[in-house]
Formats: structure tokens, C-alpha cells, sequence
């Protein structure tokens, strides 16, 4: 990405992606929208529709299913887009299996964003955590061993 | 013998413990990058199309 364009393009664009399914996930994401949307503060917002939920989730199947889904896109990464990829990072929260737990996995999800908007590498925090919670998960199992 | 016999049930016992810890890590190692993980390849198609929306002002910001 140029220079120019660089600084009139907002570093992150969230998206959100809910085709509405009745779950306990669409539930939590549609009460506490407005909350999200406010503590989201300069990250600009999409919500797109069921229609087009639709049809961005027919480009990629394998997401059926997942949503409400949560796409957190760094257009300042390096790297930006094109050959590399794009970077940022995404949320299913159609996996969570009951209401306590997408709410805690949405509120765990803001506070995760709202900690790092600042961070020069977003990705690299990112993968810390999922280090972090892979080596928790190693303890839970063992302790459920012992 | 027994003794062999109680060796044996030991050794396969822990390989059966070994085994079931490094399949459950697993399982919830790939659990938890299903729900929350970087941008990768398999989501280039996905985050095209949500640009593109995006440039041809579908949609706008909450």
C-alpha cells in the first residue's frame, strides 16, 4: 500500500459476519452490539447483512456454520495485502456452546482489541496469547491427569 | 513372570496415558484456532470479498 494511501486508510477495519443463525452467539453479539461498538472507539465497524453474510461465507464454505464471525483486518501490517496476505485476526464465535460462554469469549475478544489497537504488530500479540492459552490448556490436562 | 506381566501392564498403561495427553492437547489446540486465530491463506478469499464490499461502498461503518 502507498504512503498517501497509508495515511488516509484507517489502520483497522473490523468486520462482522452473521448470516443469523438462532444461537446463543447471535444472541449475545445482537444485546451488546451497541457496548462493542462504542469501546471499539476509532476502529470503524461493519455489520453486514444476513444476504451478504451469505454470500461472503459461500467463498469459503469451511466457515458455514461459524458465524457470528469477528475479522479484525491491519491494513498497516507489512507485508499488507496481495502476495502475503492479508493480516489481522478473526473471531468464530459460533462455536461457543452456550450463552455464559460466548459472552466471556466476546468480552475476553473486545478487551483483547482494546488492549492491543496500539500495538505495532497486532498478529504477533495474537499469537503470544494463543501460546499463552496452548500452554494453560497443557496444565489443565495434565492436572486433570493427577 | 508376574513380575513381567505387572512391567508389561505398566508400560502400556503409561504409553495409553502418554498417548491420551498428547491427543487431548491436540484437540484443544485445535479448538481454540478454530474460534480465535490469525488471518492465514484459507481466509484470503473471505477478506477479498469484505474489501471489496467495503470499496464499492456496501456497506458502511456501524
Amino acid at each position: 500500500m502507498s504512503d498517501s494511501l497509508l495515511a488516509t486508510t484507517p489502520r483497522f477495519r473490523l468486520f462482522i459476519v452473521n448470516t443469523g443463525w438462532h444461537s446463543d452467539a447471535t444472541e449475545v453479539v445482537e444485546e451488546n452490539l451497541e457496548n462493542f461498538k462504542a469501546l471499539m472507539g476509532p476502529i470503524p465497524v461493519y455489520a453486514l447483512s444476513k444476504e451478504q453474510s451469505r454470500q461472503v461465507l459461500l467463498s469459503d464454505p469451511d466457515r458455514v456454520g461459524t458465524d457470528p464471525c469477528f475479522l479484525l483486518i491491519d491494513q498497516h501490517a507489512s507485508g499488507g495485502q496481495g502476495a502475503n496476505g492479508y493480516h489481522g485476526f478473526r473471531l468464530s464465535l459460533g462455536r461457543a456452546t452456550s450463552k455464559s460462554e460466548a459472552l466471556e469469549i466476546f468480552q475476553t475478544f473486545t478487551r483483547f482489541i482494546v488492549t492491543h489497537m496500539s500495538s505495532t504488530d497486532i498478529e504477533r500479540q495474537v499469537r503470544k496469547r494463543l501460546k499463552k492459552e496452548g500452554f494453560q490448556n497443557v496444565f489443565e490436562v495434565l492436572k486433570n491427569v493427577v | 513372570m508376574n513380575q513381567q506381566v505387572t512391567n508389561a501392564l505398566t508400560a502400556l498403561a503409561g504409553l495409553f496415558i502418554v498417548t491420551w495427553i498428547g491427543f487431548e492437547v491436540s484437540r484443544r489446540r485445535h479448538k481454540l484456532r478454530e474460534l480465535f486465530d490469525v488471518l492465514d491463506k484459507g481466509d484470503r478469499n473471505l477478506t477479498l470479498q469484505l474489501e471489496k464490499l467495503v470499496q464499492e461502498n456496501e456497506i458502511k461503518p456501524l
